[in-house]
């Protein structure tokens, strides 16, 4: 197990370390600089601006003394903004991560009840919703989904209401969270109860069923107590890509939604060429993923014996 | 149900129009006065006396909103607050702002020595009269007492002086800060040589000590400026030369300063309260304002929207009170009879051309045969769908002497002939291509090559073919799109690796030379390699001329000079289009070099 550990632990900073070299030599071949503005700035002043920002040394210096501070933890000062990149990115992280926690929140929860209840009343009208909603969920993406939200469920439903009972856009209060949350997450849920149902099914035809059946069980603990507890290790393995899913989904949810998230910060910083906020935004995201995947790993290992620790 | 809702709403304009000429017959007194002081302050060595400067708002009827009382949108909810859109908010240092809407949120900030009032008039603020020296080279400022600073709750932590602009103009000649609008600042006796000293592209000592700003005594400002500057009043109103507070400055520290609410410190009509990074900022009304009693707007939020659809709906949802509209969502507006305004923000849009000898458009004459080639109206009405205009010359938004602007001047000279023309003329483009042919050496139009350099965006893709359609239709030309990102596009622009492409350039100041140095010879913003020596000339010129109109004739002289060369060719003036919630009953201003003044909007709650 240790080994096993330490071998995954070892590709992960691996990896990051090739996310960080390619994207900061990669973002200087990009045509331009990040000083281009509409109004052209020339001569002392520029160069006293590049030495600001530490761009007046040569790039594979410069290339260095970021990995140096990339080990420190320290993300530099963006360009654009005059700022820590470190205090941009918690700022905004914080928000992405509170709309992705209430999405998966959501779609886990909705979605292992749904694909119970689809599994255990089959054939009926709610196997057929379950399916229609699962249906939904995987063919639309979630910005079509976010935008008709807005469009019925806060800009119409509050002319025939007469006051806003989800408003339009923005972030901070409960009511605002709620249309973003259920737009991001109902492609997770989707999956996420498909799967339990087709689980939950199999488990449900298993002898041991049967025999709790013939033991006189009540139909209540058969389900919570021997149906569901097997049902679900399925739908905790796609937790990880999940969770991805769900993180990545929110870069256009927030766009609109107008949340001050993350994601707008990949697109602007990248068109203005800021340099420090490129590769901090995607060090750091990569940073995530790979953790998000280490752990899947790792998990497999616990909760699965059967998985091979030595990989 | 119904007549008793429409008597409300004719109550309640009842109501409005008899606000409104309250305000009319309270006001004109104050601002007539303010005007006449500052107009004689600007032209000779009179001293001002706008004795307590004002203590009205200014007139609401110039800006009162044309929806007020329709009960169609009636704007966010909270009482006393509105909600503004703006597009860039990235930094809150005064003197390391570029963007327009940074400008804005700093007006409402931070007060500078003189501001602008609601006819773009000088105007006292943080000073309360000025005088100059006969040469016009040294100027007194005598601040307004009792002016505080405050924070970010609003607490007063000290008091308003002379040392407050000192040590700002001070931090923005400091090269560590690398401030690019530091050249505000360089008008100031040895200024540059202290910047560039400091900067070591220079060798020659220059201390601060001698740098052409003095502090007589705290509310006495003495400054020398290296030339005679009869615009210098446009550069001390200028957003980024407001003042800093220096103790607080330095307990901050210049890293620091103007990172978050907490970091900064007030002397205008309103404090951060709250600035949620590249999404929102807070404004709170600072009751220690010395003219607070005639502010009647508690709250201002400015909120950036990512999303143009969002942005229009959250105005639908009453959740924004002002914000700029694109040609469709003006046209939704209007077919349901919500009336959009407009205003000129400054900008003016042209196409570079390169005049060196990389590109055929060295040609003189093709580049007329281009500019005759285009239908400016058809461009406008196909590409925007608004009020933008035929450009009449190259500067727009700035005031003219006897005119309401230098355009309007230009015309007039010209016998009432703008200097572009609106539709095309394909006889009079044919000859010059025939001349373009001459000069270029070529025996068929087919060895012409030029291509338009376009970046990124529907909208600029669609002018480009647009351009592209007229030139092939009125001069039989073929000309290629290259599309690029707007980082590589500014890269070659600046480089003058193009044939042409279409740019815009807005006013920093007041003053025609704001937009007329831009063809100087070697002037980093000139991308277009023209380089004419009695263009230069005329500039030049201008900085010894003291008489006004005789100056404004040597500008106009100017943009005859840029129509006959053609180093650029105007295509449109831009008008920006917005609606106001209902709420916003007036008093707000979008005009030049105010894109937003909410400083005295009055509301309907």
């Amino acid at each position: 197990m240790f080994k096993y550990t330490l071998k995954r632990l070892g590709y992960a900073v691996l990896t990051l370390f090739v996310l960080i070299t390619l994207t900061f030599f990669m973002m200087r071949m990009l045509p331009g600089d990040p000083f281009l503005g509409d109004k052209t700035v020339t001569g002392a002043a520029l160069e006293n601006m590049k030495a600001k920002y530490g761009l007046d040394k040569p790039v594979i210096v410069q290339y260095f003394i970021y990995l140096g501070n990339c080990v420190r933890g320290d993300l530099g000062t963006s360009i654009t903004y005059n700022k820590a990149v470190r205090d941009i990115i918690s700022e905004a992280f914080l928000v992405s991560a509170d709309l992705g926690i209430r999405a998966l929140i959501f779609a886990v929860i909705a979605g292992i009840l749904l694909g119970m209840v689809a599994a255990v009343k089959r054939g009926s009208v709610w196997d057929s919703v379950s399916m229609f909603i699962a249906m939904i969920g995987v063919s639309v993406p979630s910005f079509i989904m976010g935008a008709l939200f807005q469009y019925f469920l806060a800009l119409q439903l509050r002319k025939v209401l007469g006051f806003a009972l989800f408003p339009v856009q923005g972030w901070g209060d409960f009511s605002k969270t709620i249309l973003p949350s259920f737009a991001l997450g109902l492609g997770s849920l989707a999956t996420v109860s498909r799967l339990m149902r087709t689980s939950m099914l199999d488990v449900l035809n298993q002898d041991y069923i049967k025999t709790a059946k013939a033991k006189g069980l009540s139909q209540t603990k058969i389900i919570l107590r021997h149906t569901v507890r097997n049902a679900i290790m399925p739908v905790l393995t796609i937790l990880g890509p999940t969770v991805a899913s769900v993180l990545t989904g929110t870069f256009v949810i927030e766009s609109i939604f107008n949340i001050p998230g993350l994601g707008k910060y990949f697109v602007m910083s990248i068109k203005d060429l800021d340099y420090t906020m490129i590769s901090g935004t995607t060090v750091f995201y990569g940073a995530l993923l790979i953790f998000c995947t280490l752990v899947v790993d790792l998990l497999y290992g616990l909760i699965d014996p059967r998985v091979k620790l030595e990989g | 149900m119904k007549k008793r809702l429409l008597s409300l709403v004719m109550a309640s304009a009842m109501v409005l129009s008899l606000a409104a000429c309250g305000g009319k017959t309270t006001t004109p007194e104050t601002t007539a006065a303010a005007g006449e002081t500052t107009t004689a302050a600007a032209g000779t060595d009179e001293t001002t006396a706008a004795a307590g400067g004002e203590t009205q708002a200014p007139a609401a009827t110039s800006s009162a909103n044309p929806n007020a009382g329709k009960g169609m949108y009636p704007g966010t909810s909270k009482k006393g607050s509105i909600s503004a859109e703006v597009t860039t908010i990235s930094v809150m240092n005064p003197i390391l702002m570029t963007y327009n809407n940074e400008f804005s949120v700093a007006r409402h900030g931070w007060d500078c020595l003189v501001k602008l009032d609601e006819n773009n008039n000088i105007t006292p603020a943080a000073a309360e009269s000025w005088e100059t020296s006969e040469d016009g080279l040294t100027w007194t400022f005598h601040l307004r007492q009792g002016c505080k600073w405050v924070d970010s709750t609003g607490a007063v932590i000290g008091d308003v002086t002379a040392n407050d602009f000192v040590f700002a103009w001070q931090e923005l000649l400091n090269p560590d800060n690398a401030a690019e609008y530091y050249t505000f600042a360089t008008v100031f006796k040895n200024a540059q040589k202290y910047y560039d000293f400091k900067s070591g592209a220079s060798t020659e000592e220059v201390t601060l000590d001698e740098v052409g700003i003095k502090a007589v005594d705290d509310y006495t400002l003495e400054i020398q400026l290296e030339n005679n500057l009869p615009y210098f009043l446009q550069y001390v109103k200028f957003e980024v030369m407001s003042p800093i507070y220096q103790p607080f400055y330095e307990e901050v520290g210049a890293d620091k300063y103007g990172t978050s609410p907490d970091t900064l410190a007030f002397n205008g009509p309103f404090y951060m309260t709250n600035w949620v990074t590249e999404s929102s900022i807070t404004m709170a009304k600072n009751p220690s304002w010395y003219n607070a009693d005639a502010v009647s707007l508690e709250e201002i939020n400015f909120v950036k929207y990512s999303d143009t659809n969002t942005k229009y709906n959250a105005f639908l949802g009453g959740e924004l009170d002002i914000m700029d509209v694109t040609g469709e969502q003006r046209a939704a507006f209007e077919a349901e009879g919500y009336d959009v305004s407009s205003y000129v923000g400054g900008y003016s849009y042209f196409a570079w051309m390169n005049t060196t000898d990389t590109s055929d458009f060295r040609s003189v004459s093709l580049r007329h045969a281009v500019s005759e080639a285009l239908d400016r109206k058809q461009l406008i009405d196909t590409v925007f769908k608004n009020d933008n205009e035929v450009p009449a010359c190259l500067s727009l938004g700035i005031s003219g002497v006897n005119t309401a602007t230098f355009g309007e001047a230009v015309v007039a000279d010209n016998g009432g002939q703008p200097l572009y023309q609106a539709a095309a003329n394909p006889d009079a483009a044919k000859e010059y291509l025939a001349k373009a042919l001459e000069e270029l050496g070529y025996s068929d139009a087919s060895q012409i090559k030029i291509s338009l350099m376009t970046s990124e965006g529907t909208q600029n893709e669609l002018l480009s073919q647009v351009i592209q359609e007229q030139v092939r239709q009125n001069l039989g030309i073929e000309i290629s799109i290259e599309v690029l990102t707007i980082t590589e596009w500014r890269a070659r622009r600046n480089s003058l690796e193009f044939d042409f492409c279409v740019g815009g350039w807005g006013p920093d100041y007041n003053d025609p030379m704001t937009d007329l140095d831009l063809m100087l010879s070697g002037n980093g913003n000139n991308h277009t390699g023209y380089s004419n020596p009695d263009y230069d000339a005329l500039i030049e010129s201008t900085k010894t001329e003291l008489d006004p109109v005789a100056r404004e004739k040597i500008f106009i002289q100017c943009e005859y000079k840029i129509a006959e060369d053609l180093p650029v060719i105007p295509i449109y003036w831009r008008h920006e289009d917005y609606v106001a919630s209902e709420k916003m009953s007036g008093g707000y201003l979008r005009l030049p070099f105010q894109a937003y003044n909410l400083i005295y909007t009055t509301l309907d709650e």
